[in-house]
């Protein structure tokens, strides 16, 4: 906590699941996250280079696996957390009694 | 020579088991396996073992079909993966019972004629039961008597199938009408679930098997029963029924349109599901019915090219499901916790089940160099080869979604995450061999995937090659692919924090609704009808009894004054409600 100056910010906010990881190991976190952002742009990069064979048109475009793996994941979550479990989420005690 | 269906050595064995003593049954737990993996590949290639049944029915035990290699060899080397993870543990049913349902599976896999499928496909529906049972707590008590109920009816429903369509055949003339050659009704053009006549039998059997293929809405038992059997039981659990599922749709199925739309549907509702839940062998259970969604697609495909990539990610799949069921079982062994909300910060002491559960995620997410990217490809390049633009897309996106939900999920949630305290070591030697033995079948069939290629149902010609799956292109993308959903979830991890919520799914309406229908509605109809048959036939019988009464001294006029007010009331009552149904009616 007395490392973040805001506790509502972006930042703060991706911080937070990190907490315990970050006082237990902060250098194999941040070690992580720095591989993890080079590894993220070149592989992104690789494909002005690599050449996809293309089935439906816009699968052979640049970066095109990068950002449809991003988005459908994010669009994936967000339908769990705000359409599913709106209407079918319940307590885990539900079935007990 | 094998003579006989080689799984029989492991139903008969399992029943010699509990006869041996302690140490006999662990060695015998050791080498039935093997004995019966030896024993699939001594069948002769042109095997055709019969017998009689009910003297009109020639009955088929054993042939070659063309995924039996396939499942035959995996369900076997499974079954000794599960023995080696089960050794320590003093359950005295639960190996038995496993070992019958393993037996069983391989059996299926070997049978040439509808009947001999369906026997032992039922004979493994009472084995897994009783492998949820010896989970030995109140809730895998009723889970298992969940399980067992929606597997019979499943069961009954897929032999009404196949009773209208043999008995339809035997009306044509057909001599053995069972056999599976007439069975092949994707085959023949068999497309939709439908209620013509020639198509009843079909959707039938295939409505039976969708329940065993944990199709949502009837696949929710999967969930439900899986996570509350023993940790080896889950082991064993997550490999047989759904893969012998996946075996008898690409034998009977191969084709069938609607298998892509349902492939489509388990791929996304594992995904949406898993990401959900808290208890991480539910997690594990919701991405079966994921990674089961992709077989069933390309069984649905029905191309050569989609049916060995099936076969090949059903291989593959129950390498790396086992592996993270044990691996989560390890942790639930030593722990005695399944909530993501109390574990975390495991790698301090738990290295050998971490870095097991890691290969198998990276497997299940189709790492390069893992089994999972060698087999699924094979079904996404065949659904993009046939220009199937939607499958593709959906498939695509469902494998992304794999490594967010289980590929990193599950590591991260245990074994890393917030300190959870928890300082258990490593589980016993046998736990951590099997583990290892499977993790390196992982690594090894990412890398040499020849032999697995060479048993698929369709193998390559002389001299050309079946699926190069290593290219620049298709690592490249995969990567990108993968290491951009891993950062979705790092971006979306606030969203992601685990709560103490299970999400409903269809077992809801046998749990919940069909209870409370009972309690509101039904008993109250029932206690209702119970009132009316006692007024019926207890108050007439007491006023025929006072009409009739043998003492009467006075004259046939005077019994009016013998009526009960009860009886009068309840006879005024009944006229009065028929007047007033009548009366309304009009």
């Amino acid at each position: 906590m007395t490392t973040q100056n805001n506790d509502h910010g972006v930042v703060a906010r991706l911080r937070e699941p990190w907490r315990s990881m970050l006082d237990e190991r902060p250098g194999a976190v941040r070690a992580f996250w720095i591989g993890s952002v080079v590894v993220l742009l070149l592989l992104a990069f690789a494909d002005l280079f690599v050449h996809h064979h293309e089935h439906f048109g816009i699968d052979g475009a640049p970066g095109f696996y990068s950002l449809y793996g991003l988005l459908a994941c994010v669009a994936m979550v967000l339908f769990s957390k705000f359409v599913v479990a709106l209407f079918l989420k319940r307590k885990d005690t539900y079935y007990d009694d | 020579m094998i003579e006989f269906p080689p799984g029989l050595i492991l139903v008969l064995g399992a029943l010699l088991m509990p006869l041996v003593g302690r140490v006999g049954s662990r060695a015998l737990s050791l080498v039935l396996p093997l004995l019966t993996l030896a024993a699939v590949w001594m069948v002769p290639q042109d095997a055709h073992v019969t017998a009689q049944f009910l003297g009109a029915y020639e009955l088929v035990l054993v042939q070659w079909n063309a995924p039996t290699a396939v499942f035959a060899t995996i369900f076997s080397l499974m079954a000794f993966g599960g023995a080696l993870y089960a050794l320590n543990q003093d359950r005295r049913v639960e190996l038995p019972a496993a070992f019958v349902y393993a037996g069983s599976a391989v059996c299926v896999t070997f049978a040439g004629d509808i009947l001999t499928l369906f026997l032992f496909w039922e004979l493994m529906a009472v084995g897994s039961s009783i492998v949820v049972w010896s989970g030995g707590t109140e809730a895998s008590g009723r889970a298992g008597l969940r399980y067992a109920a929606v597997h019979f009816v499943g069961g009954a429903i897929m032999m009404a199938g196949i009773l209208y369509h043999s008995l339809g055949l035997t009306a044509l003339g057909f001599d053995n009408p069972l056999l599976l050659e007439y069975y092949r009704f994707g085959a023949s053009g068999f497309d939709w679930i439908g209620l013509a006549p020639a198509q009843l039998g079909p959707s039938l059997i295939l409505l039976g098997i969708l329940v065993n293929a944990a199709t949502p809405p009837l696949g929710s038992w999967l969930a439900d029963a899986y996570p509350e059997a023993s940790e080896s039981g889950t082991v064993f659990l997550s490999a047989f029924t759904t893969k012998t599922s996946v075996y008898v749709l690409m034998i009977l199925f191969a084709g069938t349109q609607m298998l892509i739309w349902a492939g489509m549907l388990m791929a996304v509702y594992g995904i949406v599901y898993a990401i959900l839940e808290n208890d991480m062998r539910r997690i594990l259970a919701y991405s079966i019915v994921n990674q089961v969604g992709f077989m069933v697609c390309g069984i649905g495909i029905g191309t050569e090219m989609a049916l060995n990539g099936a076969a090949a990610h059903a291989f593959a799949h129950i390498i790396y499901k086992a592996l993270l069921l044990m691996s989560a079982g390890s942790v639930l062994y030593m722990t005695g916790k399944r909530k993501c909300t109390d574990l975390g910060g495991l790698y301090h002491t738990m290295p050998v089940t971490m870095w097991c559960g890691i290969i198998g995620a990276l497997a299940i997410s189709s790492f390069p160099w893992t089994s999972g990217f060698v087999s699924k490809s094979m079904i996404s390049q065949s659904a993009a080869d046939g220009h199937l633009m939607l499958p593709w897309f959906v498939l695509t996106a469902a494998s992304a979604g794999v490594f967010l939900h289980a590929g990193i999920k599950f590591p991260w949630f245990v074994f890393f995450q917030k300190d959870s305290g928890l300082r258990p070591p490593d589980p016993p030697w046998n736990m951590k061999a099997a583990m290892i033995f499977f993790a390196a079948l992982c690594i090894a069939l990412g890398v040499f995937y020849q032999p697995l290629y060479a048993i698929l149902p369709f193998p390559a010609a002389a001299g050309e090659v079946l699926y190069e799956p290593y290219s620049v292109s298709h690592v490249v993308s995969q990567l990108q692919l993968l290491l951009w959903s891993g950062l979705a979830f790092f971006l979306l991890l606030p969203l992601l924090k685990r709560t103490l919520t299970i999400t409903l799914d269809a077992d809801w309406v046998y749990r919940t609704f069909f209870p409370g229908l009972w309690r509101v509605f039904l008993r109250p109809i029932a206690v209702f009808l119970g009132l009316v048959r006692d007024v019926l036939f207890e108050e007439t019988k007491r006023f025929a009894r006072a009409l009739t009464r043998a003492d009467a001294e006075v004259s046939r006029i005077s019994i009016f004054r013998e009526w009960s007010l009860g009886g009068a009331m309840v006879l005024i009552t009944f006229v009065l409600f028929v007047y007033l149904v009548v009366g309304f009616n009009n």
